[in-house]
């Protein structure tokens, strides 16, 4: 089976296991409705081409420049934090629980800050540069949300970038300019929530520094976001963020019922959703209305947003002997023997004065665990390499040490926890393949070049072999998803 | 000769195939990933019948179709339209999936 079906098969059945019933009742595309609307979005994009930006390995365009805080969330140092969970809207397109009536604390992935103060540390310590507010509706919790910023500013200067995210419900200008004294760079406008109403924006245009609009793009939708494009542009709107919908377990049953076709893609997009956000970006550039389009799609969240989380938190993680992959995955290489055999490769080590700390013998497992520069030195033919790939994730319940859990003080009164996440194992146990996977990985050699050694070097006897050999290189191929970011928008099926 | 094929053209392996003799049979295996949309079968391993295996021999780079037919036919004493129509509809298949390229037209 070839490796991009491997990759699409895992796809679709990860996203059968998150959307469970409701599954059933989504619309999926066939093979064929697939291609067509391929060529849809290929002809939508051409049109667009040479005159469009793109970035961060072309997972996102943009009419003109990114706001200063989308840079920050595309350079991993953005931090968004959700002051409360309560809102005045009620969209139907929300990624959160509207049924719920009890307001959240404020938080960021998973950590609670009532205190500023904490919040300040939390940003110091991992050296962000940008800081949103979300919700909720944040101008519900207008006075922590002012706090919060009056402390970011106090302790961090001007060398932070802040924006909120609001509905506009409760917006005025006392506030606007209160927000604006404490130091607020930005101000984004959802205003899909109230029947496209620019009213807020208009007001906050006169105030804040830059504002922008951000919205989903709803197919239903388009002409009315068509007509309010240059009335934007008019009074003084920097941006408009497009966000192609995408489906959390909220949005499931709304978005059946929007007769939306789903794609199978890690945040479940709407096609019809991607399609009406290229058609604002064309509209904008074929009308000349000089509005900086933003289209900011999943896969881009998907790569960029995630990886920053990553790499944030897998320094706490990580050991010497293990390595980072280019998506900032920890990859973990080994072998397992008897402990004899185990001690004879430990000896090669010691005896090529290999540093120390690059490999560690575990007795218990008769698991040898060593670093990718070192894997020159294993014998694949006798040993089975074994690759393993791990994201950190943070926790507040505490675990055993032992286990791979790390403790990360903040400050005097804040200590949180960083625990190792397995995601996949594979076992490579045909010499060719394993130099398939350490000249492709690690190496970062041409792939086809890589992969015409390896199908030339694999010890082919029978027909059964050639099978075997591309189980083998379909395995490794999978491996990518770990291993590297991706490029370009994601593929339509 | 079919439509698409110049009977007049050299064709010869391309440089995204490699080839492998397993079991006393040829397989071509593609080094170049499937077009997105396309055949899944694409990227599949080809084993090349008795026939495939006797005219990939011949095409060697240098001799066009028709000599690669000419060849053929006096080799396997059968009259060069039966032959031609195996050799069109060969190099139509291994084209369409890049195993083969044409390397002169003529």
């Amino acid at each position: 089976m070839p490796y991009d079906k491997v990759i699409k098969d895992s796809d679709i059945e990860y996203i059968r296991e998150q959307t469970g019933w409701a599954y059933q009742d989504m619309k999926w595309l066939s093979k064929e409705e697939a291609v067509k609307a391929g060529s849809e979005r290929n002809a939508l994009l051409q049109s667009v081409s040479g005159r469009v930006i793109k970035h961060f390995n072309e997972s996102k365009i943009s009419t003109g420049p990114l706001s200063p805080g989308c840079m920050t969330c595309g350079k991993g140092t953005w931090s968004c934090i959700f002051i409360g969970s309560l809102c005045t809207a009620n969209c139907f397109y929300c990624p959160q629980d509207r049924k719920q009536k009890k307001d959240e604390p404020p938080n960021e992935s998973g950590l609670i800050f009532n205190d500023p103060d904490d919040y300040v540390d939390y940003l110091e310590k991992f050296k962000f540069k940008g800081v949103s507010f979300s919700g909720g509706e944040p101008f519900l919790k207008f006075k922590e949300v002012l706090a919060f910023i009056k402390k970011i500013r106090k302790r961090l200067g001007r060398g932070i970038y802040i924006w909120v995210y609001t509905n506009g419900d409760l917006v005025d200008e006392k506030k606007l300019k209160a927000l604006k004294q404490a130091g607020l760079n930005e101000i984004r406008f959802d205003i899909a929530a109230r029947k496209y109403s620019l009213k807020a924006a208009k007001m906050a245009a006169g105030i804040i520094d830059r504002v922008t609009v951000e919205i989903p793009a709803v197919p239903e939708d388009y002409e009315i976001l068509k007509k309010c494009l240059p009335k934007m542009k008019a009074m003084g709107v920097a941006h408009l963020n497009l966000h192609q919908l995408n489906a959390t377990e909220q949005c499931f049953r709304p978005f059946i019922d929007h007769g939306y076709t789903f794609l199978h893609q890690p945040n479940i997009a709407v096609l019809e959703s991607e399609m009406t956000a290229l058609r604002i970006v064309k509209d904008v550039l074929d009308n000349n209305i000089g509005l900086s389009v933003n289209y900011c799609t999943p896969v881009y969240k998907h790569r960029f947003q995630k990886k920053a989380y990553r790499k944030r938190f897998q320094p706490y993680i990580k050991e010497k002997y293990e390595d980072l992959t280019e998506s900032e995955f920890i990859r973990r290489l080994s072998v397992q023997d008897k402990p004899a055999n185990l001690k004879e490769i430990v000896r090669a080590f010691q005896k090529s004065k290999c540093d120390g700390g690059l490999w560690f013998f575990d007795e218990r497992e008769n698991k040898l665990f060593f670093h990718p520069s070192l894997l020159d030195k294993i014998d694949s033919g006798r040993h089975n390499l074994i690759v393993n790939y791990y994201t950190p994730m943070l926790t507040t319940v505490p675990g055993k040490e032992d286990e791979g859990v790390k403790e990360v003080v903040l400050n005097a009164r804040r200590k949180f926890m960083v625990e190792r996440n397995l995601l996949h194992e594979l076992t490579i146990d045909n010499p060719a393949a394993v130099k398939f996977f350490q000249e492709l990985f690690i190496e970062k050699k041409n792939e086809r070049d890589v992969l015409k050694r390896f199908y030339s070097d694999y010890d082919l006897k029978t027909k059964a072999d050639v099978n075997e050999m591309m189980n083998e290189k379909d395995n490794i191929c999978y491996l990518k998803t770990w291993e590297f970011v991706g490029s370009g928008l994601y593929e339509i099926y | 000769m079919k439509k698409n094929i110049n009977p007049d053209a050299v064709y010869a392996a391309s440089d995204s195939v490699v080839v492998r003799l397993v079991e006393n049979q040829i397989v071509l295996l593609s080094i170049d990933p499937g077009e997105s949309g396309g055949d899944e079968a694409d990227n599949e391993p080809y084993f090349l019948n008795t026939t495939g295996r006797i005219i990939w021999r011949k095409m060697d780079g240098r001799k066009n179709l028709k000599d690669v037919v000419k060849v053929l036919s006096a080799e396997f004493r059968t009259p060069a339209k039966v032959i031609e129509k195996d050799v069109a509809a060969f190099v139509e298949k291994l084209v369409e999936r890049k195993f083969l390229v044409m390397v002169s037209e003529s």
